[in-house]
């Protein structure tokens, strides 16, 4: 496949430095991911409008921009893009509330267990390859079967 | 003139007729020229009889035409005599000496008598005389004899008085002037025949009742009473006169004579005598009283009062023995008296009562005084018996009317200080006692309802007998209109009297029914009123015997009535004012619990609210750099394992290195690995259970695990238990519960923390949970100090604290009251000081 070396990217945000060295650590060590690490939800979202991103993890209360606003800014450019929320705030309400409302692919609470994070980064990044594959595939479809139509138009005008 | 003196002439020939046929009288009429009287002696004789002229010795013509002076010794006796006569019409007895043609003195008692004529200026006077010359003589001859019989006379202590045959008189002693305080030689006593015993003007005193009268026809009158009374005797006195006729030596009657005394004094006593015996006697049969003497037990006599007493008559009665008179019960008193007073006649017993068996045999109280004294010359006793039944009876129904008076008295005094509550239990003792002082055997009240239709009996009293049966209960909610008559009664504000059921009329029938059904047999019934609205009636029964009530009693008994519903208004207003105003602090009260609650309320939620919020704010403060902590260890420990699995290249590439130091490097950083994983594990469980506690994702009813809210609220108080309080466990098998479970925590919280306060070092805490009745029971009990006991029912009110000011809030049991009763739970707080305190939480499964 020739995308098979293809390096899937992970974006993370937090406010604090700490959360995004460690998790950024771990991905390092036991995925080939490249992550990308923002404390700033505003560059990160910069970033994602440039970039190719597979999957976003992001915390839930930051200074500069609450969590759920910023996965929801996610969801308006790419909204294929697995998106995990991971928060240390015990209002498990208001998480589920956000949930609903951004379409989470998951959410993690602080303290997270680093295999089960591992876990789910993976099926995230694997469901966001499945995706596209899958709009490759349809679009590849779409091209052929706009191809195909063309090439029919053609045999009728050729014979009609 | 002329003529009537010539026919004045001619009867004179006939009186001259009658004068010479009257031969032994000594007659001589005069005739006296009126003006010349007393001056000349022209009275001259006119005629004169026979007799007359053979005693003076003249002839019938020589006398007639003559001076009278002529035939008389003494002119002055011829002029005094005719003077008298003139003056008084009359003049009796004169002694008066005449001389004889010879000159021979001859002596002739006198009377004369004027004939009066006015419209002459002539007048006659007849004398006539009597000879009494030998008597004079005989006189004279008897005088030394006379002389002593006048000594005599004059020396009794009798009066005596003695007249002619015509009553005149002839003498009298000084005794009879004495006592009849008269001068006997005035003309005017001299000139009435018995003309001394005067009595009193308005006396009648006819002739022939006089005495002397009487004793001059003949009659020998002894101790003829006489009142004599006049000027000089103004009191009047009593004479007794004897009077007898005097007689000459013939046994002719020639005059009378009268001795008398004066017996005024012996009259006047035995008049006293008398009038005191009648006054006796009068008093006796006058008097009311009833009067027995007796003697010896035995009537001697009784008045007409004691015989109409005894309804017998007085001669009945007398014989009767005393004791047959008294009733039975009081026979013996008197026995004890009878024989008191044989011993001794004059003890005295003062008044007293008994009863007697009177009139128609009936028992009479009467009052008796006995004494002793003196009857018929017998020392013998005297009973007065006075009838004292009516004053009795009086005095019973004066009592009556003042015990009534008072009783109600009473009952309206005692009415003013009852409370409301009291009223009930005053009204029943007042009819209590109306009733037995009334002496009937039931008296009630029946009060209307408030429509005004039926009435029903409220309150009653029956005496205390075996045929007197309360009616009470059967006679609830009684439709008047069935007894129309005393429906009517009783809306005209008109009491109901019947002293018998016979006295109801026609058309109260059904009340006789009614009534007669009961046993009534007298009834009295009285309206109460209350402001011009008939509010009850009070009522009186009588039914073992008739009763009659006085028309005054009505008036009290109406007096009570009216206290009665007087009260009873009272009460009604006090209980409705009592009764507003405890409605009133009802919602006060419930007002300021609710706003108390509400705060507490509201207190609670702002504390759960803060609390969950700093504990979320905390977990994710903690959170953050716990999940750095965490997951970088579990790089560590993963990135141990990888070099732990390059070091065996490493160390078959370089012999020279030592990897024994190394190998105990890895297996301390390993060792240190699994601690820091231990300690991050437990510092996550605390934020954990941080978090179940606040349980703020849990703010909405959920059915949860009891023993988890129970576990982790023991986490959060470990610090407070440990190493002092040993927490003993007994979880039973507790299904899913719903509640709110991070107030139930709290409720959990508070109690553990009040469970360690109150234990003072080391104790003990039994927590038990089981399932009883399909509720939850959870059971934490310590052994510490307790609370006390007047604190015990107040640990749930909101601000109450024992641990000081600043300490506590005192908002926590409050804040877990109001938890459970929102749970529709209970929490019971038993308390010991010596053993500790037991709460028991009941939470309803479903």
């Amino acid at each position: 496949m020739k995308n098979s070396n293809h390096k899937p990217t992970i974006v993370l945000v937090d406010d604090e430095e700490m959360v995004l060295t460690s998790i950024s650590s771990l991905l390092e060590m036991e995925s080939d991911y490249k992550v990308k690490t923002f404390t700033s939800p505003e560059k990160a979202v910069k970033y994602i409008e440039d970039n190719g991103v597979d999957l976003v993890i992001s915390d839930y209360l930051m200074e500069e921009m609450n969590g759920i606003t910023f996965l929801a800014e996610v969801k308006k450019i790419k909204p294929d893009i697995p998106r995990i929320i991971i928060t240390g705030y015990a209002d498990k309400e208001n998480a589920i509330k956000a949930i609903n409302e951004v379409g989470l692919f998951q959410y993690i609470e602080k303290p997270w267990d680093n295999s089960d994070l591992l876990l789910k980064i993976r099926n995230g990044v694997e469901k966001f390859g499945l995706i596209r594959k899958l709009e490759k595939k349809i679009s590849e479809l779409n091209v052929a079967n706009s191809e195909r139509s063309d090439i029919y138009d053609k045999m009728i005008a050729t014979f009609v | 003139m002329k003529k009537n003196l010539n026919s004045k002439k001619a009867p004179a020939s006939f009186k001259d007729n009658v004068i010479s046929a009257i031969a032994e009288e000594i007659i001589i009429i005069i005739e006296v020229k009126v003006k010349t009287i007393g001056s000349q002696s022209k009275m001259l004789i006119l005629s004169v009889s026979k007799a007359a002229c053979n005693l003076l010795d003249y002839t019938k013509e020589e006398l007639i035409g003559r001076p009278i002076d002529d035939i008389f010794v003494d002119t002055n006796d011829a002029e005094s005599l005719l003077k008298e006569s003139l003056d008084c019409g009359v003049a009796c007895a004169k002694k008066k000496a005449l001389k004889t043609k010879s000159g021979k003195k001859v002596y002739v008692l006198f009377s004369c008598c004027a004939k009066c004529s006015k419209a002459t200026t002539t007048q006659e006077i007849i004398l006539v005389g009597q000879n009494i010359t030998n008597q004079n003589e005989a006189e004279e001859a008897l005088s030394d004899q006379t002389k002593l019989l006048q000594s005599i006379l004059n020396n009794m202590a009798d009066g005596a008085v003695l007249v002619d045959k015509k009553g005149y008189l002839l003498a009298f002693n000084p005794a009879a002037e004495r006592i009849l305080r008269l001068d006997l030689t005035q003309k005017d006593v001299l000139s009435k025949r018995d003309g001394f015993f005067l009595p009193d003007k308005k006396t009648p005193f006819p002739n022939h009742k006089r005495p002397l009268i009487r004793a001059i026809k003949g009659e020998d009158v002894n101790k003829c009473e006489v009142f004599v009374k006049h000027k000089r005797l103004p009191d009047g006195i009593f004479i007794s006169i004897n009077a007898r006729p005097l007689r000459n030596d013939r046994g002719e009657i020639t005059g009378g004579v009268a001795v008398f005394d004066d017996i005024t004094e012996n009259k006047l006593a035995s008049a006293s005598l008398r009038e005191s015996e009648e006054r006796f006697r009068a008093l006796l049969d006058g008097t009311f009283e009833g009067i027995l003497i007796y003697d010896k037990g035995k009537i001697m006599a009784v008045n007409n009062a004691a015989a109409e007493l005894f309804s017998s008559d007085v001669e009945q009665m007398k014989g009767m023995n005393i004791i047959d008179l008294v009733v039975d019960e009081y026979k013996a008193d008197i026995t004890e008296k009878l024989t008191l007073v044989k011993q001794n006649p004059d003890v005295d017993f003062g008044k007293f009562e008994t009863k007697i068996r009177g009139k128609n045999n009936e028992a009479f109280d009467v009052k008796v005084y006995g004494r002793s004294l003196v009857f018929q010359g017998k020392k013998v006793r005297v009973v007065a018996i006075r009838d004292i039944t009516r004053q009795k009876k009086a005095e019973k129904e004066l009592q009556y009317r003042m015990d009534l008076e008072n009783l109600i008295t009473n009952i309206s005094t005692s009415f003013i200080n009852l409370t409301p509550d009291e009223i009930e239990c005053g009204i029943s003792s007042a009819l209590k006692k109306i009733g037995e002082f009334a002496g009937v055997d039931r008296s009630y009240i029946f009060l209307f309802t408030d429509d005004g239709k039926r009435i029903h009996n409220s309150y009653e009293w029956c005496a205390d007998s075996d045929c007197i049966k309360p009616h009470m209960k059967h006679a609830q909610e009684i439709d008047l209109s069935k007894f129309p008559w005393f429906y009517k009664k009783l809306t005209e504000f008109e009491q109901v009297y019947l002293p018998s059921l016979e006295k109801l009329p026609e058309e109260a029938k059904i009340e006789r029914m009614h009534l007669e059904e009961e046993g009534v047999l007298s009834l009295l019934m009285i309206p109460m009123v209350h402001g011009k609205s008939l509010k009850g009636c009070l009522g009186f029964n009588a039914m073992r015997t008739p009763k009659e009530w006085s028309e005054d009693i009505f008036v009290l008994l109406k007096i009570t009535g009216e206290i009665f519903v007087n009260a009873l208004e009272h009460k009604k207003m006090l209980n409705a004012i009592k009764k507003a105003k405890e409605d009133l602090e009802q919602k006060v009260e419930e007002r300021t619990k609710e706003l108390k609650e509400k705060q507490v309320q509201l207190i609670n939620s702002e504390k759960m609210v803060s609390l969950g919020q700093l504990v979320a704010g905390v977990a994710h403060e903690i959170n953050t750099p716990l999940g750095a902590l965490n997951s970088n260890n579990d790089i560590f420990i993963r990135s141990i394992e990888k070099m732990k699995r390059i070091i065996p290249s490493l160390k078959n590439q370089d012999n020279e290195l030592d990897y024994s130091d190394f190998d105990k490097l890895i297996k301390k950083i390993e060792e240190l690995n699994q601690v820091s994983k231990m300690a991050a594990e437990r510092i996550i469980k605390i934020v954990n259970n941080l978090r179940k506690f606040a349980r703020l994702d849990q703010a909405v009813k959920d059915r949860v695990d009891i023993h988890s809210g129970i576990e982790s609220t023991l986490t959060l108080v470990h610090h407070e238990l440990k190493n002092r309080i040993k927490v003993h466990k007994e979880y039973g098998k507790l299904p899913p519960v719903s509640c709110y479970p991070n107030q139930l925590n709290q409720v959990f919280m508070n109690i553990f923390i009040n469970a360690s306060q109150a234990i003072e070092g080391k104790g003990d805490i039994h927590i038990k949970t089981r399932v009883d009745n399909g509720n939850a029971l959870v059971q934490i009990q310590d052994n510490g100090h307790g609370i006390p006991e007047e604190s015990l029912n107040k640990i749930f009110n909101p601000g109450f604290t024992t641990k000081g000011v600043g300490i506590g809030t005192g908002l926590g049991l409050s804040i877990v009251y109001q938890i459970i009763k929102d749970h529709n739970g209970k929490i019971d707080v038993t308390s010991d000081e010596r053993k500790g305190t037991k709460v028991i939480i009941s939470l309803p499964i479903k």
